[in-house]
Formats: structure tokens, C-alpha cells, sequence
């Protein structure tokens, strides 16, 4: 039986597609058979970030509605052959989907992978419900700023509420040397202030912008971020792996100069 | 230890302080500006049976579990 695991945020633009594109590629290179879901019905984008926009005949919608089979929906990343995705409908009806239909829709995905990961719409509308209600576990994912973390809040508030406690939490775009001077809320100043338990932390990289343009996600790439995704991974998977102590790249002498 | 020393009064320290004190009244549904008038109505209360130190009362509620916690410094008996 496979897990089932949302990503999610509230604030829009702060990573959740990649997040999810990347995690869902990181378990299947590590032999998992994973599926990512784009949630989001109306505004399709996980597809085009994993590269497999040129591919997709049948949507989430076609499944719930038995338009057709879900074997028939599921797009396999030829790349990674354990990643699977399940694309969003471009309907403009967001209501086509119930919180009962996606819990069907998660069930049975639980039967064919090891791990389902559902990549939420931002906001707590009808489209939240529908992603959080099949989750056992739930990636809230972050920013260092004031709104994303106010948000963010909001969220993990709202996935008590629904009985959803597994809550683990993703900061992303940190910048190193902001946070040396003070201008940036660190990973501690966060994860205290939230309190929810810490899973991954994510550098400000420009890798990352490269890889969507590209539609793959980082594998392969040597950078922070592929470290760090593969570390998520592994902690999903059990492991206890330390995390990197966030640091500047510059030497002590250019950080003396600046400051004076 | 220079960093420490300098992050409050940096804008990160702020952040840091606006947060925790506008997502501990959202959780509890008590905005900042009903903890104002929470702390002015129990100065008020207070005051009616003893003497306090008044610019000195602070109120705080702790994050988890919540508890709204007052310190209220009280005046001694002035006429020894």
C-alpha cells in the first residue's frame, strides 16, 4: 500500500510544482514507483514542468468522471521509468472534483505505487479540500517572507483541523548571505515560529529556473538543490540524514568587506 | 557573534517578532489589537484592589500548549 503525501503551501509562487516534480522524481530514481498528481484544476503546470506537456491524452477529471481507465491517464516519464504523472484538467468547472472523489482516486492509486504525491493549488478553496483529503501526510513548503510564512500558518491551522497531523515543513529559496547579515529569517527563526518538524531546506538557486526551462527536474545537475531533494527523499523514506548548515559560499574576507 | 549581536536590530529580527506575535493571536482569534485592550481592561481590574506598577504590566501568551500569562508588578504600602 502506497502513502500518500500533499504538498502544499497556501501562498502561490513559493515552489510547490517543483517541489513535487522534484521529490516525485528523486524517490523513482531511487526505485520507488511514484505518481505525481497535479491537483489544480483549471491551471495546468506540473506537466510542462516535468517536460511531458506533449503527452497528455486523458486528465484527472476524465478519471473521476469514468471517462476513462486510470492505467489510460497516466503518463510514464520515459527518463525515469518508475515516475508516473496524472495530469490536471483545463476545465474552467473547478467543482468537477469532490474531496470523495479524489479520496476514491488516492485509494486507488495506493494499490499500483509506493508513494503518491499530490501537487496542491495554492489558496484554501475547494481545490485544497480536494488535495489534502486522501493525504496521510502532508509537505508544507515556505519561503523566508513574512506572507508566505503567515500563510503557510493558515494551512498547517486548516490540516489539524481536518485531522491531517502529519505535517512536516520545506523552506525554500534561503539566501545564505542575507540571512549573515541579518536581512533574511533563518531556518531556525522559521521552524521555531511555525513549529512544525523540519524535512528540507532549499538554497535560492538559479538551477532550478534552468531545469523547468529545460522540463526536467535536477537530477543529474550537482547542484545544492539535487543534493537536498535526494535528502527529502530519504527522510520520507525513514532515514535520519543530517542537514547541511546553511552557509555563504563567499570566504570570510569578502563578507569583512561588505559588512564595513 | 557579531551577526547575534547586530540581528535585531536588523529587518530579519523584525520579521522574526512581527510573526510570532501576529501567528499567536491568529491561532488564538485575538488580534493585536484585542490584546491591547485585554491588557488596558485587566490594568483596570487590578488597579481597583491594589496598586500597580503600571508601565511595567506586560501580557504574552506562550505558543504551545497556549496560555495568556500577565505579569503585573504590585506597589508596595508607601506610608512606612
Amino acid at each position: 500500500m502506497g502513502e500518500v503525501i500533499v504538498i502544499t503551501s497556501g501562498k502561490g509562487g513559493v515552489g510547490k510544482t517543483t517541489t513535487v516534480a522534484n521529490i516525485g522524481t528523486g524517490l523513482a530514481m531511487m526505485g520507488k514507483k511514484t505518481v505525481v498528481v497535479d491537483t489544480d484544476i483549471g491551471l495546468r503546470n506540473l506537466d510542462v514542468v516535468l517536460g511531458l506537456e506533449n503527452r497528455i491524452v486523458y486528465n484527472l477529471v476524465d478519471v473521476v468522471h469514468g471517462s476513462c481507465r486510470l492505467k489510460q491517464a497516466l503518463i510514464r516519464d520515459k527518463r525515469h521509468p518508475e515516475l508516473y504523472l496524472l495530469p490536471s484538467a483545463q476545465t474552467k468547472d473547478k467543482t468537477a472534483v469532490s474531496p470523495e472523489q479524489m479520496i476514491k482516486l488516492t485509494d486507488d492509486l495506493r494499490e499500483e505505487f509506493d508513494y503518491i504525491l499530490l501537487d496542491c493549488p495554492a489558496g484554501i478553496e475547494q481545490g485544497f479540500k480536494n488535495a489534502i483529503a486522501g493525504a496521510d501526510k502532508a509537505l508544507v513548503v515556505t519561503t523566508p517572507e513574512v506572507s508566505a510564512i503567515r500563510d503557510a500558518d493558515r494551512i498547517i491551522g486548516l490540516l489539524e483541523a481536518n485531522d491531517l497531523r502529519d505535517i512536516h515543513l520545506i523552506i525554500n529559496r534561503l539566501r545564505p548571505d542575507m540571512i549573515a547579515r541579518g536581512d533574511m529569517m533563518s531556518v531556525d527563526d522559521v521552524t521555531e515560529i511555525l513549529a512544525v518538524d523540519l524535512i528540507g531546506t532549499l538554497l535560492d538557486d538559479e538551477q532550478i529556473v534552468v531545469a523547468t526551462n529545460q522540463g526536467e527536474p535536477l537530477s543529474g545537475r550537482n547542484s545544492q538543490a539535487e543534493e537536498e531533494y535526494r535528502n527529502i527523499c530519504r527522510r520520507l523514506m525513514g532515514e535520519e540524514v543530517p542537514f547541511a548548515q546553511i552557509r555563504q559560499k563567499k570566504g570570510m574576507l569578502s563578507r569583512l568587506f561588505k559588512r564595513h | 557573534m557579531k551577526t547575534f549581536l547586530h540581528e535585531k536590530r536588523r529587518s530579519a529580527g523584525y520579521a522574526r517578532d512581527r510573526m510570532k506575535l501576529l501567528l499567536i493571536s491568529e491561532r488564538i482569534e485575538c488580534s493585536p489589537q484585542m490584546m491591547k485592550m485585554l491588557k488596558s481592561d485587566l490594568v483596570h481590574t487590578v488597579k481597583k484592589y491594589v496598586s500597580i506598577e503600571e508601565s511595567k504590566v506586560k501580557i504574552q501568551i506562550s505558543q504551545e500548549p497556549p496560555v495568556l500569562m500577565a505579569y503585573i508588578p504590585v506597589q508596595r504600602k508607601k506610608d512606612k
